[in-house]
């Protein structure tokens, strides 16, 4: 924002500042590798990793992160509203057809992917991108392959109103909460009465949405064993010590030099950050982005201008958020034409189940995206001089322990048991009473 | 989380007006657009009177010929994907006084030849301490955190690096 402001005189600040804030030198000395809780030197001598292989690995978790509730959502993490949530995900009654349902293309098997390379809409044909899992989708900040919402709720009200997918309306959702006194019990104790209409109540069944999806979390994974032994400080008993060797030491040797590779020379972790494996913002990778012929998909610059035109973003009025914190990423968005073609980075967890990939579906397999990264060819992308991505040449035994350390980041199941929301009170009475 | 780092600041002739501002007169502080530097001239981190309220993190100094921007993120260390704003002071020792007709706040990444995907906002009134709120560093590696001032007829260009890990 521009600021009229009165004008500069000499120097003359203030009295000297010169000795560092002990808060900010801790926290900088903790980012550092040599400052970290060095793992165990002969754990990390036998697995043949340096101090920054270390630090890169062990950046990838803990996991599960600890609970964030969101605040734009105030039926984020309430045991009614993820109840009413879970109902109404599998509930064909909301759609204009009242046979479709969000988990037609978000099955719980696929780890809430639908395992086609873009699923087809009401109209049998398909929609313009592939439908995202939707495990740990409470660590994003921006949702859709073009982060045109910035909340998963307001995310959620796209499929619910588009004809193609769910294309329900207020009247219709009034008409279901009338008729079904279970779901009614289930809104009134989660947002209260009296039951809205229109906006408002669309509002308050996709934040029930967001509030069950929220819970859908990838398990841990033989990555995460790893992870964590890497992480035992070197003073720790010689249980705990003997317990991290022995998991460090059952991690398949090709996936551990598939993720040397992964940290180092191939540069995945510049993208595939932290322990969800995506930083979360927008990259052209240089896959197609023709959503049919003659018609472009604009990625992320259409991202961009669906937010900011947005009435249900988190600098409008539907936002629950007390602070103006929870909106800095949207007030502070920056389009470009660089983002043309642009599509957020998706996250690696669970990924055995997901498959196919890309925005558009359009790689079949693991082997298919290592080999695009591969062979990247830097003539399409669209990224104006942006020099993230090169092509890794990778040889056949490379791709392979690539695709073997990428394997380690999904469990043998797909979905992390939740919490059972049934237990709680307010639920347990809306089963037993429903009335009430 | 950063780690390390250095200061460089560049100077150029400005294209716009010709002339030192006199002072008392307002000038808009905003995101400028590109500025050309002509010369290049790298200062260390030095002691300085030019500073900010001492509680809070580590100063950060960037110092050239008559002119020092002294900064620092304002909560804690700069961590990748969070966003992060950033207390600064832009002290002037060089005769005459010249007042800051723009002034901008931006960041970016030079081997990979992109910037932040989001714009800062500016707030406060020059010398400061003044605040840019909406930074975010989304990958890890070497960032540079870019001020950009016109004096009068001086395009200045002041640049920290800091590495994220």
């Amino acid at each position: 924002m521009g600021l009229a402001v009165a004008l500069v005189a000499a120097a003359g600040c203030r009295a000297p500042d010169t000795a560092p804030d002990a808060r900010t030198v801790a926290a900088v000395d903790r980012a550092t590798p040599s400052a970290r809780s060095a793992p165990p030197p002969r754990l990390a001598a036998v697995l043949g990793l340096d101090a920054d292989e270390v630090a890169a690995i062990v950046s990838h978790g803990p996991w599960p992160p600890p609970p964030r509730p969101d605040p734009t959502n105030r039926a984020s993490g309430d045991p009614a509203a993820i109840e009413l949530g879970r109902r109404l995900f599998d509930d064909p009654r909301p759609s204009a057809d009242g046979r479709r349902r969000c988990s037609d293309c978000h099955r719980a098997e696929l780890a809430f992917a639908d395992g086609r390379a873009r699923p087809p809409g009401a109209d049998g044909l398909p929609l313009d991108r592939n439908a995202q899992g939707l495990l740990d989708a409470r660590l994003q900040h921006w949702f859709g392959w073009d982060g045109g919402a910035d909340s998963l709720w307001a995310f959620i009200l796209r499929p619910l109103a588009d004809p193609r997918e769910i294309g329900t309306d207020g009247p219709r959702l009034a008409a279901l909460f009338d008729a079904d006194p279970t779901l009614a019990c289930l809104r009134r104790a989660a947002f209260g009465d009296p039951r809205p209409a229109d906006d408002a109540l669309r509002v308050q069944v996709a934040k029930a949405l967001a509030a069950y999806i929220e819970t859908l979390e990838s398990p841990r994974t033989p990555f995460d064993a790893l992870r964590d032994a890497l992480a035992v400080p070197a003073d720790a008993d010689a249980a705990t010590a003997a317990a991290a060797e022995a998991a460090a030491l059952a991690y398949p040797a090709d996936a551990l030099r598939g993720l040397r590779r992964f940290v180092g020379d191939a540069r995945c972790g510049l993208c595939h950050v932290g322990p969800a494996f995506s930083h979360g913002e927008f990259h052209d990778a240089g896959r197609p982005f023709m959503a049919a012929p003659g018609r472009p998909d604009p990625g992320r610059h259409g991202g961009i201008a669906a937010l900011r035109a947005d009435p249900f973003n988190r600098l409008g009025r539907w936002s629950d958020a007390p602070s103006p914190d929870a909106a800095v990423r949207t007030r502070h968005i920056e389009p470009s034409h660089r983002n043309f073609g642009e599509f957020r980075v998706p996250g690696l967890r669970a990924l055995a189940f997901t498959a196919p990939y890309g925005h558009d579906g359009s790689m079949k397999t693991l082997d298919d995206v290592i080999a695009h990264y591969s062979d990247v060819d830097l003539e399409r992308l669209h990224a104006d001089g942006d020099a993230v991505l090169r092509p890794l040449r990778l040889e056949a035994g490379a791709r392979a322990e690539l695709r073997a350390f990428l394997s380690t980041l999904s469990a043998p199941r797909p979905v992390a048991s939740p919490r059972d929301p049934a237990a709680a009170p307010a639920v347990a009475a809306c089963m037993a009473r429903p009335g009430t | 989380m950063t780690q390390g780092g250095s200061a460089t600041a560049t100077s150029g002739r400005a294209p716009g007006p010709q002339g030192a501002l006199a002072a008392g007169v307002a000038v808009l502080l905003v995101l400028a657009g590109s500025m050309h530097p002509a010369t290049a001239r790298a200062a260390g981190p030095a002691a300085s009177a030019c500073s900010l309220p001492e509680a809070g993190p580590a100063v950060r100094r960037i110092v050239q010929p008559g002119i020092e921007i002294a900064w620092r993120p304002s909560a804690g260390a700069i961590e990748v994907g969070r966003p992060f704003s950033i207390e600064f002071v832009v002290c002037q020792q060089a005769e005459p006084t010249s007042a800051i007709e723009r002034l901008a706040v931006d960041a970016w990444m030079p081997a990979h030849r992109h910037g932040m995907n989001y714009r800062p906002t500016l707030s406060g009134t020059p010398p400061g301490p003044l605040r840019a709120d909406g930074l975010l560093f989304h990958m890890p590696g070497r960032w540079q955190v870019v001020f950009e001032l016109r004096t009068g007829e001086r395009a200045l260009r002041l640049t920290d690096d800091l590495t994220l890990r």
